[in-house]
């Protein structure tokens, strides 16, 4: 196992700069996961990361090697990539030997790794078949394979679940966890999913545009966004925002808008406040409740309810403002009527109008 | 107010020695070498012919005896080419090869017309109005794109002649039509089994009948691949040799029939300049039709191969 | 599942429309290839007989030397032009693959061979075969004195001659093939080559070749199909000599069907032909639909 650090790393693509001066250090055994949109630059980083993008300045180094230059396959490292790239005309237990047999491992190294691998991935009856023959799920496991049987010190994957279905991307998401426990590898992994982020990761790196905008353990992803950007992106459905000021008031602030007011005292200030300043206060919807309309935070119309089972979520326009809740599915809010909401002041996030950066 | 939260846990490495430098990375590789000198040899041997062809075109007889092969010509002779065409001797007839020119634009024309239009007709009923003798059928002509032309020259040279049209200008027609239809046929099936159902659906529904549909709505849906069919019938037509030779009659050999006429059956010494000369008058209409139809052409490949 | 019998016009409409591909499929190809089984087995010679004598053109027909050569040609042909071909296709579409710059180029030059006729193909290798005015004359000029490129005069090499002649029209059009299959591959498969540490010529060898067999099964059919009517560039070229020296099958059924009036062997000869293609086209053609049917189901 090895750790990875990247450094200043630049990298263009055609004449389109994806990524500029990012820095990036994973600790060994650790499940890095990269989040964002489309386009923000994961794949482009990861790929570089394997050796098949160049970068244009920086350095990468896994483990004690500096391995900017090197070939993919010195790196030391094991890939599975979205569309799993299994050799079709071959079976599984070729596809997973092929490389040692290219490299000139012993037979009997290679069927000692291939069977161990195989073991770990339920994949002992499947070692004939052919990927035309296997589901999904094992074709998955069997790019998985690929990669441990190569005895990396790190894998990289490329949105592997997002070709499955959703049921089988649970059970997969499961697996891989479990995976990482039995082995305790150094992972990294990217997606665009939030929830396999979440389950999956130690730490998740969440980017946008080339840039990471956070990197921190789920908790402190979820709980305390860097920016409104992960706060947005983090959470279903996401964070509620409310436009408003910072106003000081009896020795401690308070958050003012049109629509609800609060008091954001007990929050933690990165840097003193300024009286009237323009901030924008995110609320998840599992911190809202609520309340009879007196003494509540705001007031809004209920307009729509989603029920979810167990739980449901009541969607309220207040003077334009569209908030959702999370809630108990035992109330039962009528439609159009006028409902008071209280928010869990501890649990807010407040942030610059300007900037989006958190305050 | 950074974004970049630094990992509490993160390991401090020693700050490593700046990156190893670049090592340098030839853009020009042996491989690259290699592919590209591959490349130009096979490039060579193929445009090798054409080169030759065209210079010994326009050389004099001395020069041609003098076999220079690579030589370019000292003064082009363009005169050679108005020769071949106009006065040069195929049997007894001097009148050079306009007249196979002629001949085949006259086959080419209507040939090409008429069996892209049967092509297209057919793939539009077999794919739309499926009956099970239109499925039968198809098979038949399928099976019978493999069938070697050999087994069905004779007794088509005998219906023609029971029918009196053999060796006219009808007869070479028909017989393009026929050995044109499996390739065409299968082209416009295929090309229709891709448009959606639910447009003739449609179509029906507005009261279209079998020709309303096919001249107002699925024949005009098809140009790309009548573009296609197009050019493959006027490059196989205008280039057959065999067809014209058997069934069309002295007064309508094609082009490419006196050509060979005209460079192997001369009596006396063989004159190459001309023979060269008429070679490339006779490729011509088929490259310039290459030419400008670029990616038609290699499309027109690639739908002909993919049989059933 | 009944269905709506279709309207009495639309009835009409479609049978007139089918009529042409009725007579072509059941007369001039069923009934042409029915009637040729026919005459082989009667007597026929400048006009069809009715008699019936068995297989007694076949037997003769194997007796012919002719024949017998042709069919040995064939065979010889088969090799250099449907496996040069192959190979020069492959060669071709692999390193056309290689982003090259002016792939373009590459392959307009590459291709250009197909829109030229037989006849046309056959006369400019007729001429740069000349000993004293082509290709050996021109490189012995330069100073390569041993060089020798005289095969359309000798026998034993003819058949090379027009095989080369063949190769050279037809590569393009199976390179044509083999790039787009080649561009069907997932990209990605290249990328996990790379990590295994698959060299290039390695990974096209043992992955992506593989992976090609319905291309190439397809591109062998086609080449199949020419090499059997094989005809005009061997009338042009070099008139089926010296003497014997590239007789084909199908100049020698053309050969006997017009100039020698000899219907019923001609018609025989083309009876084995035809079977000869099925019996190899069928199993073929049945393998790649499976093939086809298998790897489609691993996307």
């Amino acid at each position: 196992m090895a750790s990875v650090r990247i450094d200043s790393l630049d990298i263009v693509l055609g004449n389109v700069a994806i990524l500029k001066n990012l820095s990036l250090e994973v600790a060994e055994g650790e499940f890095l996961v990269l989040l964002g949109p489309s386009g923000c630059g994961k794949s482009t980083l990861l790929h570089t990361l394997a050796g098949f993008n160049e970068a244009s300045a920086g350095s990468v180094r896994i483990g004690e090697r500096d391995v900017t230059w090197a070939d993919p396959k010195d790196r030391g490292i094991g890939m599975v990539f979205q569309s799993y790239a299994l050799y079709p005309t071959m079976n599984v237990e070729r596809n997973m030997s092929f490389g040692l047999r290219v490299a000139g491992v012993a037979r009997d190294e290679i069927e000692r790794r291939v069977n161990r691998a195989a073991q770990m991935l339920h994949l002992t009856e499947l070692l004939k078949r052919r990927p035309s023959q296997l589901s999904g799920g094992q074709r998955q496991r069997v790019a998985i394979g690929r990669a441990l049987v190569r005895d990396a010190a790190v894998f990289l994957f490329d949105e592997p679940l997002s070709n499955l279905d959703a049921k089988l991307r649970a059970e997969l998401r499961r697996e891989l966890k479990q995976l990482h426990q039995d082995l305790g590898a150094t992972m990294i992994y990217v997606t665009h999913d939030q929830v396999e982020a979440m389950t999956l990761a130690s730490r998740i790196a969440v980017m946008q545009n080339g840039r990471i905008q956070q990197i921190d353990t789920p908790q402190r992803v979820y709980g305390t966004p860097a920016n409104k950007f992960v706060a947005g992106f983090l959470g279903a459905p996401s964070m509620n925002f409310v436009d408003g000021r910072l106003e000081a008031a009896n020795g401690g602030w308070r958050f003012v808008a049109p629509t609800l007011q609060a008091d954001v005292s007990g929050y933690a200030f990165a840097s003193a406040p300024q009286n009237g300043q323009a901030a924008a206060l995110g609320v998840r919807p599992e911190d809202l409740r609520l309340t009879a309309p007196e003494g509540a935070s705001g007031q809004a119309k209920v307009v729509l309810v989603e029920p979810m089972g167990a739980r449901q979520i009541v969607w309220l326009d207040a003077q334009g403002v569209s908030l959702a809740i999370d809630t108990d599915a035992g109330i039962a809010p009528e439609l159009a009527s006028v409902t008071g909401f209280t928010l869990a002041s501890q649990k807010v996030s407040l942030f610059d109008a300007a900037t989006q950066v958190r305050l | 107010m950074s974004t970049v939260v630094p990992t509490p846990q993160a390991t401090t490495a020693p700050v490593a020695t700046r990156a190893a430098p670049r090592p340098p990375k030839p853009w020009i590789t042996p491989a690259r070498i290699g592919v590209y000198a591959f490349l130009v040899v096979t490039a060579a041997f193929f445009l090798l012919p054409l080169y030759v062809m065209v210079i010994t075109s326009l050389k004099t007889p001395a020069e041609i005896r003098q076999a220079v092969l690579f030589a370019w010509p000292a003064s082009p002779q363009f005169g050679n080419w108005a020769e071949a065409w106009s006065s040069a001797c195929i049997a007894l007839a001097c009148e050079g090869i306009q007249g196979g020119f002629w001949n085949s634009v006259r086959i080419v024309v209507p040939a090409t017309i008429l069996s892209v239009f049967l092509g297209a007709l057919n793939g539009y009923a077999l794919s739309f109005w499926r009956s099970k003798w239109g499925d039968w059928l198809f098979a038949i002509m399928l099976l019978g794109a493999f069938v070697p032309f050999q087994v069905m020259i004779y007794p088509l040279v005998a219906w023609f002649r029971l029918g009196g049209f053999y060796n006219t200008y009808w007869a070479i027609l028909v017989v393009h039509c026929v050995f044109g239809m499996p390739v065409m046929t299968l082209l416009f099936r295929n090309y229709y089994v891709a448009v959606p159902a639910e447009l003739f659906k449609a179509a029906r529904i507005d009261g279209g009948g079998f020709w309303r549909i096919f001249f107002q709505l699925m024949l005009p849906m098809a140009t790309p691949m009548l573009i296609v069919a197009t050019i493959l019938q006027v490059t196989g037509i205008w280039n057959d040799y065999l067809f014209g030779l058997i069934f069309a009659g002295k007064d309508n050999h094609p082009m490419t029939v006196q050509l060979n006429n005209l460079v192997n059956t001369t009596f006396g010494e063989r004159r190459y300049h001309i023979d060269m000369a008429a070679t490339i008058l006779t490729s011509l209409v088929p490259l310039l039709v290459y030419f400008f139809s670029g990616r038609w052409f290699v499309r027109g490949i690639a739908a002909g191969a993919v049989k059933g | 599942m009944a269905r709506p019998a279709r309207p009495r016009r639309l009835h009409l409409a479609l049978h007139a429309a089918l009529l042409p591909l009725a007579i072509t499929a059941l007369l001039a190809y069923v009934g042409s290839v029915l009637w040729s089984i026919r005459i082989s087995f009667s007597s026929s010679r400048l006009f069809p007989r009715d008699d019936w004598i068995g297989f007694a053109q076949y037997v003769r027909l194997f007796e012919t030397e002719r024949w017998i050569v042709s069919l040995n040609h064939l065979g010889i042909l088969a090799l250099v032009y449907i496996v040069g071909v192959l190979v020069l296709g492959t060669l071709m579409a692999i390193f056309i693959d290689q982003q090259v710059r002016a792939e373009s180029w590459f392959r307009t030059i590459f291709l250009y061979p197909y829109a030229m006729s037989f006849v046309v193909t056959g006369l400019i290798w007729q001429w740069l075969f000349n000993p004293g005015l082509g290709l050996q004359n021109a490189f012995r000029q330069m100073g390569w004195e041993s060089f020798t490129f005289d095969w359309t005069v000798r026998p034993d090499m003819v058949l090379y001659a027009v095989g080369l002649a063949m190769v050279w029209q037809g590569s393009g059009t199976t390179m044509a093939i083999i790039l787009a299959a080649l561009r069907g591959v997932d990209e990605e498969q290249w990328k996990a080559a790379r990590l295994d540490g698959v060299s290039k010529p390695r990974y096209y060898w043992s992955i992506v070749l593989p992976q090609l067999s319905p291309a190439y099964a397809t591109a062998f059919v086609l080449l199949a199909v020419a090499l059997v009517r094989t005809f005009d560039v061997v009338v042009v070229m070099t008139s089926g000599g010296p003497g014997d020296a590239s007789e084909v099958p199908a100049k020698f059924i053309i050969d006997h069907l017009f100039g020698r009036n000899n219907i019923g062997l001609a018609s025989a000869a083309s009876v084995v032909m035809l079977s000869t293609v099925f019996a190899v086209l069928a199993p073929l053609l049945y393998w790649r639909s499976k093939v086809q049917a298998r790897l489609a189901a691993g996307h």
